[in-house]
């Protein structure tokens, strides 16, 4: 990692945003059953433990992902990452999870460190991932087989690379929507929310 | 005329006090003088009450005189007041006028003011729940994703799933069709079929189970070879049918080994025979003794082993 205790590089909080999505987004898909929980294993992170895909064809979609958004946040034409939950029985949209994230343009003109230790960052990581991890309580379970997919909001001039294609934002017909904990790195801020399809049966 | 009232005052003063004056001394004649005077004194009594009188309403008239013209001035005063306050108060109204427009026109704009504030608000939190919802501005932003995602993945083996079933279903629906249409036969053929099917199972099972034994076997052959060699200090190779080799653990060399083979006969059901090799010719007295004289293949492969055991002790 770049990020030492002596500040944070845009490169090195490009690191730990893509890090925190790769954790974060492991986390989602255990705890909302997307994949058979034996298909996953403990990893010590952040000071906690968390749960990471074993499975290969998902681990290779991740990285392949990840080192994409890196890529993009390093350059700064990253605006939100979303994870968005779809039936597959009704194609209908369940549940999103979406990451809105600022970043400080002006990092790309001077290279002079930000003065955040990395142990501060890291501590409202956790907090973020607890608070995903907490949200199963108040969530509607997942009955139905359901698969994911990410999408990214770029800037608009951005090209799409090769393997990427343009995508519709998969919005939820009515949906509550919860706001959850942010992080900064003091170069990339990231927030975080959840909205899910509102049950009739309350 | 202020200066002639004051002199007939005056004069009529002078009078009066001269009037006053005079009877002090005629008191005492009067009483000497008697009745006759008494009528005189009387008349001049009249006539100083009448003086008095007329010096009293001539006062009265110059007071009243005096106040009217002080009336005059404060009225004359108060008129001009009035007309200055009057033309200030025209300038004033209109400022007054102007006031009250610019304070209705402030009051009006705190009120839009207000109205706009609360409906900024309002759209502020619609935009902050566009934006929750996963809305966004189609000019200055753009939504991606990998086209090989785990949902179109999971859409299109569905799909697959889909044909597959129809494809089943339609398989069946000829199969039933023609078993009402042919009876017999249709049945006898699905009865193969799923007969078939159940042969194919079973095999399969079986299968598996030899292949599982197999594994145990091989394990354990190689744990009964490896005791045997441990324990005896022979390692047991099957060379060809009949015929084992063995190795002692304590050889000199790699080929110095000891061949037997398994005779089958009358009188010799399943006995030993060593079988000359390189190593075997070394060991003469050894054959003679156990072998031909004993008859004892496990004295003479011992003997063999404390021999090699020996020698490799000796320095």
């Amino acid at each position: 990692m770049t990020s030492t205790l002596k500040g944070v590089t845009l490169k090195g909080s490009a690191e730990l945003v893509a890090d925190f999505f790769s954790f974060g987004i492991n986390s989602i898909l255990y705890q909302r059953g997307i994949y058979p929980p034996e298909t996953f294993t403990k990893a010590s992170h952040y000071d906690m433990s968390l749960h990471i895909t074993t499975d290969a064809k998902l681990k290779n979609y991740l990285t392949n992902v990840v080192s994409q958004l890196k890529e993009w946040l390093f350059e700064c034409t990253v605006q939100k990452l979303v994870l968005v939950i779809t039936c597959l029985e009704t194609n209908e949209v369940l549940e999103r999870w979406q990451f809105d994230i600022e970043c400080d343009k002006s990092a790309k003109e001077s290279s002079a460190p930000r003065e955040k230790s990395l142990k501060t960052i890291q501590d409202e990581i956790r907090s973020v991932i607890r608070q995903i991890t907490a949200t199963v309580t108040f969530l509607p379970l997942l009955e139905t087989p359901c698969a994911f997919d990410l999408l990214v909001y770029t800037d608009k001039d951005l090209v799409v690379p090769e393997k990427w294609e343009e995508s519709g934002p998969q919005i939820i017909d009515q949906s509550e929507e919860v706001r959850l904990r942010s992080f900064t790195t003091s170069i990339h801020k990231v927030d975080s929310m959840v909205a899910y399809k509102r049950t009739n049966s309350v | 005329m202020d200066l002639e009232d004051d002199t007939t005052i005056f004069k009529t003063l002078k009078s009066l006090n001269t009037f006053i004056s005079r009877p002090e001394h005629p008191q005492r004649p009067s009483e000497q003088l008697g009745i006759g005077n008494l009528q005189s004194h009387y008349k001049r009594s009249f006539e100083i009450l009448e003086a008095t009188e007329r010096v009293h309403s001539q006062h009265r008239y110059l007071q009243l005189d005096q106040e009217k013209q002080q009336m005059e001035l404060s009225h004359k005063r108060a008129r001009f007041e009035l007309e200055k306050a009057a033309s200030d108060s025209a300038r004033d109204l209109e400022v007054q006028k102007n006031f009250s427009v610019y304070m209705q026109k402030i009051e009006d704009l705190e009120k839009e003011r207000q109205r706009l504030e609360e409906q900024n608000n309002i759209l502020e939190m619609r935009l902050e729940r566009h934006n929750l919802q996963g809305d966004y501005d189609p000019v200055k932003t753009q939504v991606v994703h990998l086209k090989l995602n785990p949902t179109t993945e999971a859409k299109q083996q569905r799909q697959k799933e889909v044909e597959d079933v129809r494809e089943e279903l339609n398989r069946l629906r000829e199969l039933v069709r023609s078993f009402q249409e042919g009876g017999m036969v249709a049945q006898d053929d699905s009865r193969i079929h799923t007969s078939g099917l159940n042969l194919r199972k079973q095999m399969e099972s079986s299968e598996l189970r030899n292949q599982r034994l197999k594994e145990v076997f091989q394990k354990k052959i190689q744990e009964f070879r490896t005791v045997c060699y441990v324990l005896t200090g022979y390692q047991i190779d099957i060379t060809t049918e009949n015929q084992y080799r063995l190795t002692s653990a304590y050889a000199e060399h790699m080929q110095d080994s000891l061949l037997f083979k398994k005779i089958y006969g009358p009188g010799s059901n399943g006995s030993m025979q060593l079988m000359e090799t390189e190593f075997s010719k070394t060991l003469g007295e050894m054959v003679n003794l156990h072998l031909h004289h004993q008859k004892s293949i496990p004295a003479f492969l011992s003997a063999v082993t404390l021999d090699l055991f020996s020698r490799q002790t000796v320095f």
